[in-house]
């Protein structure tokens, strides 16, 4: 019985692994059966991968900076209508990023989005678009790894930096961020993986113009709809290097800061 | 009562925590005294010591620290020390670290705050513990760095929440000598709140019971263990043999009349009332045959045999069965375990025992 459990267990597992390594051995057999290669111009890759890493970085940056105050006030406050409101924050996560994208470009449509353009430039096909599309497709998960991690917090440790000489704010500061430091990493390096491969609300919002818009999985769109395989698949093998690298160094920071 | 200018008082204090409530709370607690806030789990002590520390907001009602009135301060500016249940030390920081913590808000010159540390490791005896993590502390070291960090910042009072709850159960009374002596030292004020019977004797000089969310009695330790004021009071001090009976007149006092046994409680009710006689199991002696007996025992001999004897790890209690009594056995007694062989005591063993009557608890119903 133990020996058939292992074998569930273990075989069920070795059958996920086999999947992604097929994907990607693919994807390498594809690259080698090409007749006629060609990479993408130098200019473009660099232009694509600055574009991603700047906008995923800005818009993983501001999503962290968003859902601090609001996962700790989720996670720490009662008040009316609170599990409506969580659910709202919540949708991000399960929404299309489709729909998000064409969410977007309808407010700016209104007259409050067109006065927020007219306050803050335009966001409509052009890389600040970008910026948003992103924010708002990660902010839903910044946000829920956030209130997770405030929560495992025991609120003994605030009421005793109080009683102790500390205000609120220097409660906050000095007792629940360290105590947080490695959700807040995770968070900041999870939303930042997720919104540098996002691409349907960026598409949406932002456009997909080459050397304007253009980010990696733009970058991909662009090339596959060209059918340009050889420079695609450049672009994925940089996208999934960079994917990578980032849920390694997730789980290394994790095992360095525990 | 204990010292009549209260350092801390409570007064007439209400609050309300979804289905719980603390009523009509009123305590007090003397300059320099060590008042230990007694009750069983969930009758309302920790959420008393956070109303007091300020954590909670109450309804109605004042809390007055050494002559000023707190009910609305902030905690941070109430100046009392807390040393919650487990503790809550600084997982990030280490054990001087933790002790420093509270220093930062008072602005403290660093050679002050040196020696003040230097002071606090030597009275904690925690000195060789200061680079350490505090995850690889042992549980007493724990509560003393706790105990640390909220003497640092110089209190005017501290509050320690079941300092003990989380201290393995053979180390418990070393510690709680050492904690009487560390406070003895400094000499603060402190409220203690704990659900242990030993502990609190051990500790206090004066005890409140809180029972249900209400203020049952206060009092010094003696008085508190000694005469509970009412039947709920003494079913947590351990008198476990409670029985209704009414007060007759008698020419040395009174006696109740238990049914199918009675007992002498001297002036202690009413001739007619209906009355609850408590009596506590150490209460209950075995009368040596052939010893003379002490005169707070001889008016309440009775007779009977051992129905069942358990056996715990220090002591021993004996269930004893009134002769002619209906019940299955009527008294329960504890004794230290080596009386068992010194009286050769079995079960089915016909004995007599007698009732220590100045420790029988009368109360009107």
């Amino acid at each position: 019985m133990n020996r058939s459990f292992h074998i569930l267990v273990g075989g069920v597992s070795a059958l996920l692994i086999a999947l992604f390594l097929v994907l990607l051995i693919g994807m390498l057999l594809e690259l080698w059966q090409q007749t006629s290669l060609r990479a993408p111009h130098f200019s473009e890759i660099v232009f694509a991968a600055r574009l991603s890493l700047i906008t995923a970085t800005l818009a993983s940056a501001i999503a962290l900076a968003v859902s601090i105050p609001v996962a700790y006030a989720f996670s720490r406050y009662s008040f009316p209508g609170k599990d409506l409101f969580d659910t709202l924050l919540d949708l991000p996560i399960v929404l299309s990023p489709i729909a998000i994208g064409a969410l977007l470009l309808i407010f700016f449509n209104t007259a409050l989005g067109r006065q927020l353009e007219h306050w803050f430039g335009p966001f409509v096909f052009e890389v600040r678009g970008i910026v948003l599309a992103q924010f708002v497709v990660v902010v839903g998960l910044s946000l829920r790894l956030l209130k997770e991690t405030f929560q495992a917090i025991d609120v003994e440790y605030e009421n005793l930096a109080r009683s102790l000489g500390y205000n609120q704010m220097q409660v906050f500061a000095r007792v629940v961020l360290p105590m947080a430091r490695r959700g807040l990493i995770a968070a900041f390096l999870l939303t930042w993986g997720r919104a540098i491969g996002e691409f349907g609300a960026t598409v949406t919002l932002a456009g997909a113009t080459t050397m304007k818009t253009e980010t990696i999985p733009v970058a991909i769109f662009l090339n596959f709809e060209s059918v340009d395989i050889s420079s695609a698949i450049v672009f994925i093998t940089i996208l999934i290097t960079m994917s990578f690298a980032i849920l390694l160094f997730v789980r290394k920071t994790e095992a360095y800061v525990r | 009562m204990c010292d009549s200018r209260p350092f801390l008082s409570v007064e007439s204090l209400h609050l309300t925590l979804g289905g719980f409530a603390l009523r009509n709370m009123t305590l007090s607690c003397a300059r320099g005294e060590y008042h230990v806030l007694l009750g069983p789990t969930g009758s309302g002590k920790s959420t008393l010591l956070k109303c007091i520390l300020g954590f909670h907001r109450p309804e109605s009602g004042r809390i007055h620290l050494d002559g000023c009135e707190i009910t609305g301060a902030l905690p941070e500016h109430r100046r009392m020390g807390y040393v919650p249940q487990d503790y809550a030390l600084f997982p990030h920081l280490n054990v001087e670290e933790n002790l420093r913590f509270g220093l930062r808000p008072r602005r403290m010159r660093s050679n002050q705050a040196d020696s003040l540390v230097d002071r606090l490791c030597e009275v904690l005896s925690i000195g060789s513990l200061r680079r350490r993590e505090v995850r690889h502390l042992s549980g007493g070291e724990r509560q003393k760095v706790a105990i640390g960090r909220a003497l640092a910042t110089q209190p005017k009072m501290l509050l320690l929440d079941e300092p003990f709850s989380s201290i393995d159960e053979g180390a418990k009374r070393g510690l709680w000598l050492e904690l009487r002596q560390i406070i003895r030292d400094v000499g603060i004020t402190t409220l203690h709140v704990t659900h242990n019977l030993d502990e609190a004797y051990s500790l206090g000089q004066c005890q409140s019971l809180m029972i249900d969310g209400s203020l049952v009695q206060s009092g010094s330790t003696r008085e508190i263990f000694g005469r509970p004021i009412n039947e709920s009071a003494a079913r947590y001090f351990n008198y476990t043999n409670i029985f209704a009976g009414v007060a007759e007149k008698t020419a040395g006092g009174t006696r109740i009349n238990l049914g199918h046994f009675a007992v002498e409680a001297g002036a202690k009710a009413t001739e007619g009332k209906r009355v609850k006689v408590c009596i506590r199991q150490q209460d209950i002696r075995v009368i040596k045959e052939g010893a003379p007996v002490k005169d707070s025992l001889k008016r309440n001999i009775l007779s009977g045999e051992i129905t069942n004897l358990i056996h715990l790890r220090e002591e021993c209690v004996m269930r004893f069965k009134i002769e002619g009594s209906p019940k299955a056995y009527d008294l329960e007694a504890r004794f230290p375990v080596h009386m068992e062989g010194r009286r050769e005591l079995h079960e089915g063993k016909k004995i007599r025992v007698a009732l220590w009557e100045p420790m029988i608890a009368v109360f009107t119903e």
